[in-house]
C-alpha cells in the first residue's frame, strides 16, 4: 500500500521528466548539446506565473477541458499498474474505465480545442478522434489477450500475474501497446511534437490557444500521460517481479527511462508518417494484438 | 393495476378535450400536456412501486383481471418499460407547450394533442396488454397516431413522404407480428399471455420461425439494420417532442416486445443469440458510421438511435448466447447491460432530440454547418447537450457509460472460457463497442462543438436565443436523470432483480451473485470519479488563486497571421469528420462532387458530400419501383365504377359463403 | 519457446508484407523471413544433427541472402520503389493477413496431423503464409511484389514441410527450393524485359496480350 501510493506520488513528481530524457536522446542523435533534463519543469514554472490569453470566441469549456483532462488522468493513475504491477485502487473491470477514462480526456481535449472556433485547432481535433477509432479497439483487443492469459479483470491483477513464459504473447501485446503509446502521445511516427505550425501536427496544433497556467496544465497532463501510458508498456515488456520492494521498484522506474530513451531514438531515426498512413500503422498495432489473442486462444 | 388503468385513462381522456378545444391552441397545450403530465406521474409513481417492491418482498407483482379479451397485467419488464416511456412523455409534453407556440396560427393544436396523447396512451397500453389481439390494436394505435403526429408539418413535400415511408414500414413489421400472434394462437389455442406461458411445449416447435417473425416484425420499429430505413425519414420529419417521444420511448416498444415473446418461446438456440448479437453489431456500426455523415442534426440523431438499438440488440444476443451456453454470468451481465441501456437511451435521446429541436426553433435551420457559437447565447441548452452528447458517446461519469460498461463486464468475464463461439462473440462485443463507442464520440464531439463552440457561420445563428422556460426545464431535467443514473448505480442495480429473474429465468442464487458484484464493481468505480471530482475542484481552486491578481486579457482567436479570418474559415463538421468518413467510403458510398476551377485566380469553387443510405439506395427504392410497376398492372381492377365495386363485394361473399359450407 | 518466438516473427513479417508500399522494404522483409524459415529445420529437429544445419546454411543462402540482391537488381534495373495503387488498400490488406490467419487457424485445427508433428502452431501459420503469399500475388499490381507473393507463398510451403521434417525426405524441400531459384530468375528476367518494353513493371499492360480486346486502347475508327 504505501509503496503503490509512493510510486503515484512519483509519478506525479516525475512525469515531467520523461519529455526531458526524450529531448535529450533526440539532440544527442543530432550531434547537440541539448536542453536541461529539467526544461519541462522550468516552463511549467514560468507558465504559471503567467497570465492568461483567451480567444473571444471562447467559452467555459476552453479552460474547463484541460483541466477535467488533467482529473481524469489523476482518476486512472490509480488504477494503473506500476511497480510490481500493483496499483492503490483494483477491481474487476477498471480495465474498462481505464480506457474510458481516456476517452473522457480526449472528448475534453476536443472540446476544448473546438471552442476557439480555428481551422488550426480543427484539424487537430479531427485527426485526434479520428485516430481514437483505431486505437481503441486496439487497446481493447491487447487488454482481452492480458485478461484471458491471466483470467483476470483489473490491470494490476493482470500485471501482478505475469511471468517469463508468456514471452510470445506479451511481445505481440507490448509491440501492439507500443504502437497504441506512441500515437495516444503524439510521439514520432504519428505526430511530430517539435512543431506546431505545420498543418500535420495534431496535439500541439490542438492547444495553440491556450497560455499561461493552461498550458502549464497541458504540458504537465502530456507527461503524465506518458508515464500512465508507458508503464503499461513497460509491465507487459518486463514482467518481472522480484518480491523486494526496492528492486522492483528500480526495474519499474529504469523500464519507463528505457521506454523514453526508446522513444527517443524512434524520434531520432524515423520521420513522421503521411497523416493517411496513420490508420495503418495502428491497425498493424490492432493486428499484432489479435495475433497475441489469437496465439492465447490456441 | 389500478393506478396504470387511471393513468392511460387520463393521458387519453385529456388529448379527447384538447382536441375538442381546438379553437383555443393555448387552452388545448395546457389540456393535453396537463393529462400527459398527470398521467405519466400517477403511472411512473406506480410503476416504481413495482420495481421497488419486488426486491423486498421477491414476489412477482402481478395483478391482471380481465374485461373480456382485454386482459391486463404488469410485471417487472412493463414496470421497467413504464418508466422511461411516463419520463419522457412528461418531458416532452412540458416542453410540446412552448415548442408548439409558434404553429398556433396556422395549425390545429387540439388535434396535435389528440394524437400526442393516443401515442403515450397507446404505448402505455401494449405494454400493460396481456392478450395477443389486444396488444396488437394497441401496437396499430400507435403506429397510426405516430403516423399523424409524423406528418403534422405536411405542407412540406418531404414530410409526407417520410410519412408515407414510415406507415408502410411499419406495416410490414405487423404483417409479421400477426403472423406470430397468429401462429402462437393457434400452438396455444388461445391468445392470452397467460396461456403462452403455460403452454410452452406447445411453442417449442414453431419457436425459432416465432423468433424470425419476432426478430423481423419488432425490429422494423426497434431500427434494427436493415429495417432501419424509416428512422432517418421520420424522425427529422416529426416535430421535435415527437421525434423525442419516438426515438426514445416508442422504437423500444419493439424491444420490449421482442423481449416478451423471448419469453415465452422458451430456451433460447445458440442461433438466436448469434443472429440477434450479428445485428446488433452491424446496426452499431452502420448506425454510427451514417450518422458521422449526416449535416442534418435530427437525421444523425436517429442514425444514432439505430446505433444505440444496435447495442441493445448486442445485449441480448450476448444474453441468449449466455443463457444456451449455461454461462449465467454472460446472459446477466447482456441482460442488464441492454435493458439498462433501454432506459439510459431513452433519457439521453430525449434529451438530444429536445436540445436539437430547441436549435432548430431557435434558428430556423437543421442543418449543422451554417450554425456555430450558439453556446453563448443558448448556454442552458449548450450544458444539457453536452451532456447527452457525452452521455451517448459512453463516458463516464454518465448513464451511458454504466449499460455499456455492463456488456463489456459480461464479455472479458466470458473471455476466458473454452467454447469458442462464446469467445468469439465476446471478443467482437469488445472491440465493436470500443469501435463504436470512438466513433459516437467523434460524432457527438462534431455535433456540439460545429452547433455550439466556436463562431456563428450565418445570420441564423447569430439570432438564436434561450428557448422558454418550459423547454429548459424539460432538457434540464433529462439531463440532471442522465448524470444521476450514473453515478447511483449501486443503488439502482440491485432494483435489476425481479427484472432479470424475468427476462433470464435463471435461479435467485445466480442473479444475487451477479447483482453483488455488479454493485461493488460500480461502487469502485464511484469512488474513483470521487476522486476525480476532488482533484478537478483542487485544480480549478488553484488555477483560479494563480490567476487571480493577474490581468486575463481576450484577443481573437490566433490566426497564424491571416489578416482577415471570417466565420467560415472555421473547420466544417464535414471537415471534421473526413478522415472518418473518407476512411469508411466503401460503407458509406457517399456521392461526393468537387468543382474545382483551374484559373490562376479561382472564383468559386464546390465541394457536395453527400451520403444516402445505401439500403435505401440499393435494396429498397429499385424494390418499391419494381413493386410498384407490377402494381400498376393490376390497375384495371379500379375502374371508379360503383357498379363494379358492389359486384366485388357480393363475388366475395359468395366465395366465403361457399367455403364456409362447403 | 524459441520455436513460438520465431513463428510470431514469420507471422509479424507477413503482416509486415502486406502492410509496406516500399518495395525495398518488401524485399527486405522476405529475406527477413527467408532467414527465420532458414534457421526453423535446426530447432525442429531438436538434436544437433549434420543434415538439419546444411538444409538451414542453405536455405539461409539462397532465401535470405541470393533471392533479395536478385530482387534488389531487378528493382534498380527496373527504376520502382513504391507499390503505387494496390488493388487492395493497405489497411485492408493487414485486416485480411489477420483474417486469414484466423482462417488457417481453423484450418489447422481440422487436420488430422501426425502425433510426431513439432510446434502445434507451425501448420497453420504455415498455411496463413502460404495464402498470405497468394493475397499478395492477387491484390498487387507490380510484377515485383508478385514475385515476392511467389516466395512468400514458396516460405510457406517450406515451413510446411519443416514441420514434416522428420517423417519426409528433404528432397521434397530441395525440389521446391530449385523450382523457386529458375522461377525467381525466370521473373527476374521477365520483370526485367518487361520494363525494358514498357518503361514500367504494371502487370496491368500484359492485359493487352489476351484475346479480348480492352476497351480502352479498342482501335478507333480512322478518319
Amino acid at each position: 500500500m504505501k509503496s503503490v501510493l509512493l510510486n503515484i506520488i512519483l509519478a506525479l513528481i516525475a512525469a515531467p521528466l520523461l519529455p526531458g530524457i526524450i529531448n535529450r536522446v533526440k539532440a544527442v542523435f543530432a550531434g547537440r548539446k541539448g536542453q536541461p533534463l529539467l526544461q519541462l519543469y522550468y516552463d511549467l514554472h514560468k507558465l504559471l506565473k503567467k497570465s492568461a490569453v483567451f480567444s473571444s470566441a471562447t467559452t467555459f469549456f476552453f479552460w474547463v477541458g484541460p483541466l477535467a483532462g488533467f482529473a481524469v488522468l489523476a482518476g486512472s493513475l490509480l488504477v494503473v499498474p506500476q511497480a510490481q504491477g500493483k496499483s492503490l485502487v483494483q477491481f474487476p473491470g477498471d480495465i474498462i474505465l481505464f480506457v474510458y477514462l481516456f476517452g473522457v480526456m480526449r472528448f475534453f481535449a476536443v472540446v476544448s480545442a473546438m471552442d476557439t472556433g480555428s481551422s488550426f485547432e480543427g484539424m487537430g481535433a479531427s485527426r485526434e478522434i479520428q485516430f481514437a477509432v483505431f486505437a481503441e479497439p486496439a487497446l481493447f483487443v491487447g487488454l482481452v489477450t492480458l485478461a484471458r492469459k491471466t483470467a483476470n479483470l483489473s490491470l494490476s491483477g493482470i500485471y501482478s500475474s505475469f511471468s517469463w513464459h508468456d514471452g510470445t504473447i506479451l511481445m505481440l501485446v507490448s509491440a501492439a501497446f507500443f504502437i497504441i503509446f506512441l500515437a495516444e502521445n503524439s510521439r514520432l511516427p504519428v505526430d511530430d511534437p517539435n512543431t506546431h505550425l505545420e498543418l500535420t501536427m495534431i496535439h500541439e496544433v490542438m492547444v495553440l490557444d491556450h497560455s499561461g497556467p493552461d498550458l502549464a496544465i497541458i504540458f504537465y497532463s502530456a507527461s503524465l500521460k506518458l508515464w500512465i501510458l508507458g508503464s503499461l508498456v513497460v509491465g507487459a515488456i518486463i514482467p518481472m517481479h522480484t518480491g523486494n520492494i526496492i528492486f522492483d521498484e528500480l526495474i519499474f522506474l529504469s523500464g519507463i527511462a528505457a521506454l523514453s530513451l526508446a522513444v527517443g531514438i524512434v524520434e531520432s531515426c524515423m520521420a513522421r508518417l503521411k497523416l493517411l498512413k496513420v490508420p495503418q500503422l495502428l491497425i498493424a498495432g490492432f493486428a499484432l494484438a489479435m495475433l497475441a489473442l489469437i496465439f492465447q486462444i490456441m | 393495476m389500478f393506478e396504470f388503468i387511471l393513468s392511460v385513462s387520463i393521458i387519453f381522456t385529456s388529448g379527447i378535450i384538447a382536441c375538442l378545444l381546438n379553437r383555443h391552441p393555448g387552452k388545448a397545450s395546457f389540456i393535453g400536456a396537463a393529462g400527459a403530465v398527470t398521467g405519466s406521474t400517477i403511472g411512473l409513481i406506480a410503476s416504481i412501486r413495482i420495481i421497488l417492491n419486488d426486491i423486498t418482498v421477491y414476489k412477482k407483482g402481478i395483478c391482471a383481471f380481465n374485461i373480456g379479451t382485454l386482459s391486463t397485467g404488469i410485471d417487472q419488464l412493463s414496470a421497467f418499460f413504464l418508466i422511461p416511456l411516463f419520463i419522457l412523455v412528461a418531458v416532452s409534453s412540458v416542453y410540446g407547450i412552448q415548442y408548439l407556440k409558434p404553429f398556433y396560427a396556422k395549425k390545429t393544436i387540439g388535434s396535435f394533442w389528440l394524437f400526442f396523447n393516443l401515442l403515450a396512451a397507446s404505448m402505455a397500453t401494449l405494454v400493460i396488454a396481456r392478450n395477443g389481439v389486444f396488444f396488437l390494436v394497441a401496437w396499430e394505435i400507435m403506429s397510426l397516431s405516430s403516423y399523424f403526429l409524423v406528418t403534422f408539418e405536411d405542407e412540406h413535400k418531404s414530410v409526407r413522404q417520410a410519412g408515407i415511408i414510415y406507415l408502410i414500414a411499419n406495416h410490414i413489421g405487423v404483417m409479421f407480428l400477426f403472423f406470430m400472434f397468429a401462429m402462437m394462437g393457434k400452438a396455444c389455442g388461445s391468445m392470452e399471455f397467460s396461456d403462452f406461458s403455460a403452454a410452452s411445449s406447445a411453442i417449442l416447435p414453431v419457436s425459432s420461425a416465432l423468433f424470425i417473425m419476432a426478430t423481423i416484425g419488432f425490429g422494423v420499429k426497434a431500427g434494427f439494420v436493415p429495417f432501419h430505413f424509416w428512422l432517418p425519414q421520420a424522425h427529422p420529419a416529426a416535430p421535435s417532442p415527437v421525434s423525442a417521444l419516438m426515438s426514445a420511448v416508442m422504437i423500444k416498444t419493439g424491444i420490449y416486445g421482442l423481449l416478451r415473446i423471448l419469453i415465452f418461446i422458451g430456451p433460447p438456440h445458440l442461433w438466436w443469440g448469434i443472429t440477434l448479437f450479428g445485428i446488433g453489431l452491424i446496426s452499431g456500426i452502420y448506425g454510427v458510421l451514417f450518422a458521422l455523415a449526416q449535416r442534418d442534426i435530427k437525421r444523425l440523431l436517429a442514425y444514432c438511435s439505430v446505433e444505440n438499438i444496435g447495442i441493445i440488440a448486442m445485449g441480448i444476443g450476448l444474453g441468449l448466447i449466455g443463457l444456451n451456453k449455461k454461462l449465467p454470468v454472460l446472459a446477466l451481465f447482456g441482460f442488464a447491460g441492454s435493458l439498462l441501456h433501454v432506459f439510459n437511451h431513452a433519457l439521453f435521446k430525449g434529451l438530444l432530440f429536445l436540445g436539437a429541436g430547441a436549435v432548430a426553433q431557435q434558428t430556423g435551420t437543421r442543418n449543422m454547418e451554417i450554425l456555430g457559437g450558439i453556446f453563448k447565447k443558448m448556454p442552458a441548452t449548450g450544458i444539457t447537450f453536452l451532456i447527452g452528447a457525452a452521455a451517448i458517446s459512453g463516458l463516464p461519469p454518465l448513464n451511458g457509460f454504466v449499460s455499456e460498461f455492463l456488456i463489456y463486464f459480461g464479455s472479458f468475464k466470458c473471455i476466458t472460457v473454452s467454447s469458442l463461439s462464446v469467445v468469439v462473440s465476446s471478443l467482437l462485443a469488445i472491440t465493436g463497442l470500443a469501435f463504436i463507442g470512438a466513433l459516437a464520440a467523434a460524432c457527438f464531439t462534431k455535433v456540439f462543438s460545429i452547433v455550439f463552440l466556436g463562431s456563428a457561420r450565418s445570420a441564423s445563428a447569430e439570432k438564436a436565443a434561450e428557448p422558454g422556460k418550459m423547454m429548459r426545464a424539460g432538457m434540464v431535467f433529462l439531463a440532471v436523470l442522465c448524470v444521476l443514473t450514473g453515478i447511483s448505480m449501486p443503488l439502482i442495480i440491485p432494483c435489476f432483480h425481479g427484472l432479470l429473474t424475468e427476462v433470464s429465468g435463471l435461479a435467485f442464487s445466480e442473479i444475487d451473485m451477479f447483482l453483488s458484484q455488479a454493485k461493488t464493481t460500480f461502487v469502485f468505480i464511484n469512488k474513483i470519479y470521487a476522486v476525480i471530482a476532488v482533484v478537478f475542484t483542487c485544480a480549478f481552486l488553484l488555477r483560479k488563486k494563480i490567476l487571480a491578481g493577474k490581468i486575463v486579457r481576450t484577443a481573437p482567436t490566433w490566426d497564424c497571421g491571416y489578416s482577415h479570418p471570417s466565420a467560415k474559415m472555421q473547420y466544417t463538421g464535414s471537415s471534421f469528420v473526413q478522415p472518418i468518413t473518407d476512411f469508411f467510403n466503401f460503407i458509406l458510398r457517399a456521392g461526393k462532387k468537387t468543382e474545382l476551377s483551374s484559373d490562376i485566380f479561382p472564383k468559386k469553387i464546390s465541394l457536395r458530400f453527400e451520403s444516402q443510405d445505401i439500403f435505401m439506395r440499393y435494396i429498397y427504392e429499385p424494390l418499391s419501383e419494381k413493386i410498384y410497376s407490377l402494381i400498376m398492372k393490376l390497375r384495371w381492377i379500379q375502374h371508379g365504377r360503383l357498379q363494379v365495386y358492389i359486384l366485388y363485394i357480393v363475388a366475395t361473399l359468395l366465395v366465403l359463403i361457399i367455403w364456409k359450407l362447403g | 519457446m524459441l520455436i513460438n518466438i520465431l513463428i510470431t516473427f514469420l507471422l509479424i513479417t507477413n503482416i509486415g508484407a502486406v502492410a509496406s508500399s516500399r518495395l525495398t522494404y518488401c524485399i527486405k522483409i522476405v529475406a527477413a523471413q527467408g532467414v527465420v524459415i532458414g534457421i526453423l529445420p535446426c530447432i525442429i529437429y531438436g538434436e544437433f544433427a549434420l543434415l538439419p544445419i546444411v538444409i538451414a546454411i542453405f536455405t539461409i543462402t539462397v532465401k535470405g541472402i541470393v533471392f533479395p540482391l536478385l530482387l534488389g537488381w531487378s528493382l534498380k534495373t527496373a527504376q520502382v520503389a513504391r507499390e503505387v495503387e494496390p488493388l487492395v488498400s493497405y489497411p485492408f490488406s493487414i485486416i485480411t493477413a489477420v483474417l486469414i490467419f484466423i482462417l488457417s487457424f481453423w484450418l489447422g485445427s481440422r487436420l488430422s496431423l501426425p502425433a510426431s508433428f513439432c510446434g502445434y502452431l507451425l501448420v497453420p501459420v504455415a498455411f496463413s503464409t502460404i495464402m498470405t503469399g497468394l493475397f499478395l500475388i492477387v491484390s498487387r499490381v507490380k510484377a515485383l511484389t508478385q514475385v515476392l507473393g511467389y516466395l512468400i507463398m514458396e516460405n510457406g510451403i517450406y515451413a510446411f514441410g519443416v514441420a514434416l521434417l522428420r517423417e519426409q525426405p528433404l528432397l521434397v524441400e530441395l525440389g521446391v527450393l530449385l523450382d523457386m531459384f529458375v522461377a525467381v530468375f525466370v521473373m527476374g528476367i521477365a520483370i526485367f524485359h518487361i520494363s525494358r518494353e514498357f518503361d514500367h513493371i504494371d502487370t496491368h499492360v500484359l492485359d493487352n496480350l489476351s484475346d479480348r480486346i480492352p476497351t480502352d486502347i479498342r482501335p478507333t475508327e480512322e478518319t
